[in-house]
């Protein structure tokens, strides 16, 4: 019989929103205290269950960052202890390591004024998933596993994790916001073991990705509905047609690919993305993950570097993955872009990068708002992080099945990338699971051992058409940078495209 | 020793703060006996039986300095508990929580049992089971820590960045440095059974410069787990050295050069073959049957090995979930480059196979020769140097075939000497054959990686540092595959 006790009923919030609030001030009042002129903190209790099947985990997140400038030096302290005495000591340990560092350090540059806001905010969802059963939550799964169970070969992956979030953001400037988040970290995929469990080739063990399910800001409501199981379905009969092609291997050379939403999404969330962080255009991460590509600002802002086809930027809207109506600075949020028909109008920064912006463009003057700055934990430090970048269909565009038309000898690539770019961004190798080679715009025949080389300013210049809004895709990537070092996940949501003459190399191998 | 008991409830764990602030160079983490106070006093908070807890305790000091002039300095301290439990009507789930206040940890501890039904607690004769207590075995203990490191955590109040920040703010090069210190307890407590320790140290200094127009650069990096074995003024020389020596880089077309690797670039192919050594894995080792163990699969010259007690490597004898992980004291993966063993990555996935449980390699100590990288360059009739590679990531498991590219030391190689410095290229390659056509080895050293994204084929912590200790030679090898030119500096 399943219980209906919810998961909240384990897993309750361990703090309430004033609590956090009245610790963010606390915060801020030691900091000032000790002599810092500025201080912003943020506080956060999270908990996260994963389920959908007769194991799961729980996870409770306590947290609380505080940033000091003293005398313009600027310095971080954390705690993950949740009484005022925690926050005091972290607050007190910041505006110490700030005045240690006027012996050794010039100051960085000054943060960006920004407006005082207050206030709160909810995701909206419907069904609060922690309202729902760890029972219920493993019928759901257990349903969309028993929905492949008649496909033969076909390996089912994927699952649920939602996180509840209560964060508070506060400044010494008189900033205070509280915000609630719901997110679903989901992902299904029919994964076909094809003959790896026969003959022990890997190069047949791939999948399709149902593309309802992505990361969002959602509740339970996304997983339910029979609109689902038709999606899942449908993905895998798709699955089963795309396997009764015959299988080759990619001729090398110069080839027009088609790329699906999903694939194109990774490999604009790997290429570009990081490459137009201020934190790597201004040399933050030079010892780390590397610098950019497109830098210095001033040869690279408002030129057509890619082609005019590509127009792209941040949207923290629902029910993207990383909404908010603030950042992690406490400044509103917008959608704002990043490339338009080609050319770079804006980096992402944060009130401690956009001055250096400023001054590599000789401008007294921001050219772009903060308005991203996001840290996945507050434990360390926000940075210029997007939570969901979108790609803009085109309009008028063709549908999947009509770029695929276009091709006269070329490969249409699907699904899940293994995507791989330099530390500048400037070039990149992907190796798709699921490729299939196309003559006179019809698909012949599936093709193994194939992987794309490319410089990425000449991919993206090289891009011919996007397609309509019908084919847009969510994908997930990940960027590793910040201070401490660490990582945090991106959506990209993106259209098909079509490329010309892309560098096809061989992947086969033989040990 | 904490006095921790369900009645005080309302303690906090702030006495490791009062302590390290109060005594310069003071210890961060928890003590043996602080550790297990704190896991039999959340264990008392339970209202039914429990397996066992895990408890990690981590403090790591982040020093940046950036445009040869801004430091930043970071502490970050992170005690983390996690315990199996069920919730619903029969849902098995794990528990994690970073919560350092008594008050808290009990709301954790009471909610997370509400109506749930007490796990059994294992016997001798239990069937693995992942959310049961580790089967504790003996092993050696290890000496991982270095009191070095920990006293110099207190990284602001020594000469050391003021040091280190000097030669970068000289230079007439863009540099950029990194100073990471870290100390870490890991305490595994089974109710009624045997506790598992382990405690470590680790720490890494790096410097990456770059020219002012942005066409050279260079870098340099030591690690060591004790800090005061670490030079960094002989990093920050070396860096600003290799970018200068890089400037006037000239494009050379891709293809199969005989190729000398230093030990950062070994390193990093070798970091990202780990996967290989994973009996589950679908790595060419690992892919069957017919079984490869017995047959060579690497250059006679090359042994690899895991041994917890290696004084300039190691790792901690047993798996993530306390089960004992070397039951001969150490794992040899490869001697005289036959596969001998294959390892894995939890201890159940191992019985589960019938075998006898082995952890996967994390620490890889890789065996070398007698040749230096000098006497390597004037054997090299045509070839390439190598300082470092860049992203290095598994593209295709089944080979093992790797891209990545060079970065911040790459030269052409005439007759036996030098030529001139040349732009990055990108390369195709399975070290696993690569590792077949060794032409020279030099002496084995810590491999530095500082910062840098993890390979897909590393087993070792995702996106977090360190690394865990991977020691191995200069190579000099035979048609390594630069399948394309780069731009990226």
């Amino acid at each position: 019989m399943r219980s209906r006790v919810a998961v909240g009923s384990f897993a309750p919030p361990l703090l309430g929103a004033e609590t956090l609030r009245h610790l963010a001030r606390t915060a801020i009042e030691a900091a000032v205290h000790a002599g810092a002129e500025f201080a912003d903190v943020r506080v956060s209790d999270r908990r996260q269950y994963g389920g959908g099947d007769e194991r799961g985990d729980l996870l409770f997140t306590y947290g609380c960052g505080v940033r000091v400038r003293v005398h313009g030096h600027e310095a971080f302290g954390a705690t993950a202890e949740a009484t005022p005495d925690g926050v005091i000591r972290a607050a007190r340990s910041a505006v110490a390591t700030a005045r240690a560092l006027a012996a050794v350090s010039l100051p960085p540059w000054p943060l960006v004024p920004v407006p005082v806001t207050t206030g709160e905010w909810t995701t909206p969802l419907q069904i609060d998933p922690f309202t729902v059963s760890p029972d219920d939550h493993a019928f759901v799964g257990t349903g969309y596993r028993r929905t492949y169970g008649q496909y033969q070969d076909f390996l089912f992956q994927g699952g649920f994790t939602w996180v509840q979030e209560t964060r508070v953001v506060a400044s010494s400037e008189g900033t205070l916001v509280t915000q609630h988040a719901t997110r679903c970290l989901s992902g299904f995929e029919p994964g076909f073991l094809g003959s790896r469990v026969r003959s022990g080739d890997p190069s047949d063990n791939f999948g399709l990705q149902v593309p309802a399910y992505s990361w969002s800001t959602a509740g339970f409501e996304a997983t339910l509905g029979s609109a689902n199981h038709d999606l899942l379905e449908a993905t895998a009969v798709e699955l089963t047609e795309l396997l009764a092609y015959p299988v080759g291997a990619a001729e090398v050379g110069r080839r027009d690919v088609v790329l699906d939403g999903i694939a194109t999404g990774s490999v604009l969330g790997t290429t570009l993305l990081p490459t137009l962080q201020l934190s790597r255009v201004l040399g933050d991460e030079q010892d780390a993950g590397g610098t950019s590509m497109l830098a210095p600002p001033e040869d690279i802002l408002g030129h057509q570097i890619f082609s005019p086809r590509l127009t792209f930027g941040v949207d923290p809207g629902m029910p993207h993955y990383g909404a908010a109506r603030w950042d992690d600075e406490g400044v509103a949020t917008t959608a704002f872009p990043l490339v338009e028909r080609g050319a770079v109008v804006n980096y992402l920064g944060t009130r401690a990068t956009l001055p250096g912006l400023a001054e590599s463009m000789h401008q007294s003057t921001l050219l772009v708002s903060p308005g991203a700055a996001f840290t996945p934990e507050v434990m360390t430090l926000p940075s210029s992080r997007p939570g969901t970048v979108t790609m803009q269909a085109d309009a008028a565009g063709p549908s999947f099945a009509e770029l695929i038309q276009r091709l006269d000898d070329g490969i249409v690539l699907r699904n899940e990338f293994s995507t791989h770019a330099d530390q500048q961004g400037a070039s990149g190798i992907f190796r798709p699971r699921l490729a299939f080679e196309v003559r006179h715009g019809k698909i012949v025949r599936r093709l193994k051992w194939l992987r794309v080389e490319f410089a990425t300013k000449k991919l993206w210049t090289s891009l011919a058409a996007v397609g309509n809004a019908t084919t847009m895709q969510p994908s997930v990537s990940v960027t590793y940078g910040g201070l401490p070092w660490n990582l945090s996940y991106y959506t990209t949501l993106a259209p098909a495209t079509l490329f010309q003459q892309v560098n096809i190399a061989s992947n086969h191998v033989e040990i | 020793m904490i006095r921790m008991s369900t009645s005080a409830a309302s303690h906090t764990l702030a006495f490791l703060d009062a302590r390290h602030r109060a005594t310069p160079g003071a210890r961060r983490v928890l003590t043996r006996d602080e550790a297990l106070a704190l896991a039999d006093t959340v264990l008392g908070f339970s209202k039914l039986p429990l397996p066992g807890l895990r408890l990690q305790h981590r403090v790591i000091t982040t020093v940046r300095i950036t445009r040869n002039h801004h430091v930043a300095c970071v502490e970050h301290d992170l005690l983390s508990l996690n315990f199996p439990t069920k919730i619903g009507s029969d849902i098995r789930v794990s528990i994690g929580t970073n919560v350092r206040d008594l008050a808290m940890l009990r709301r954790v501890m009471e909610h997370a049992q509400t109506c749930a039904t007490p796990l059994p607690l294992p016997t001798a004769d239990d069937t693995p089971d992942p959310v049961e207590a580790p089967k504790v075995r003996s092993y050696l203990p290890v000496a991982l820590w270095r009191d070095g490191t920990q006293h110099a955590m207190d990284i602001l109040n020594g000469d050391t960045v003021a040091n280190l920040v000097r030669p970068l703010q000289q230079s007439s090069l863009l540099c950029a440095a990194t100073i990471l210190l870290m100390t870490r307890v890991v305490l595994h407590r089974p109710v009624g059974g045997q506790a598992v320790w382990g405690e470590e140290t680790d720490s890494e200094v790096t410097v990456s410069a770059r020219t002012p127009d942005g066409k050279a650069s260079g870098w340099s990096g030591q690690a060591h787990r004790d800090f005061t074995r670490i030079d960094p003024a002989r990093v920050a020389h070396d860096a600003i050295e290799m970018a200068q020596r890089m400037r006037g880089a000239v494009r050379v077309e891709p293809g199969r050069y005989t190729t000398i690797l230093g030990p950062a670039a070994v390193g990093a192919l070798v970091s990202a073959l780990e996967f290989a050594f994973d009996a589950e894995g679908l790595g060419p080792f690992a892919a069957g049957p017919p079984t490869r163990i017995g047959h060579r699969v690497l250059d006679p010259r090359i042994t690899l090995t895991t041994d917890p007690m290696d004084p300039e490597g190691g790792e901690f004898p047993f798996f993530d979930d306390g089960y004992a992980a070397y039951p001969s004291g150490k794992a040899t993966w490869v001697e005289q480059g036959i596969l001998r063993q294959l390892g894995y990555g939890s201890p159940y996935a191992a019985l589960n196979a019938g075998k006898f449980p082995i952890k996967a390699p994390a620490a890889l100590h890789m065996s070398g020769g007698p040749t230096s990288i000098e006497e390597m360059i004037a054997q090299c009739e045509r070839g390439l140097y190598v300082h470092r590679l860049s992203g290095v990531d598994v593209v295709d498991p089944a080979s093992a075939s790797m891209t990545g590219t060079t970065r911040d030391g790459c030269f052409l190689i005439k007759q036996g000497k030098i030529a001139t410095p040349v732009t990055n290229l990108r390369f195709y390659q399975s070290p696993a054959l690569a590792f077949n056509r060794v032409l020279a080895l030099g002496a084995p050293e810590r491999a530095s990686f500082g910062l840098t994204p993890p390979s897909l084929g590393n087993r070792d912590t995702w996106g977090t540092w360190p690394h865990a200790p991977i020691i191995v030679p200069p190579m000099m090898v035979e048609d390594f595959n630069f399948s394309s030119m780069t731009d990226a500096v």
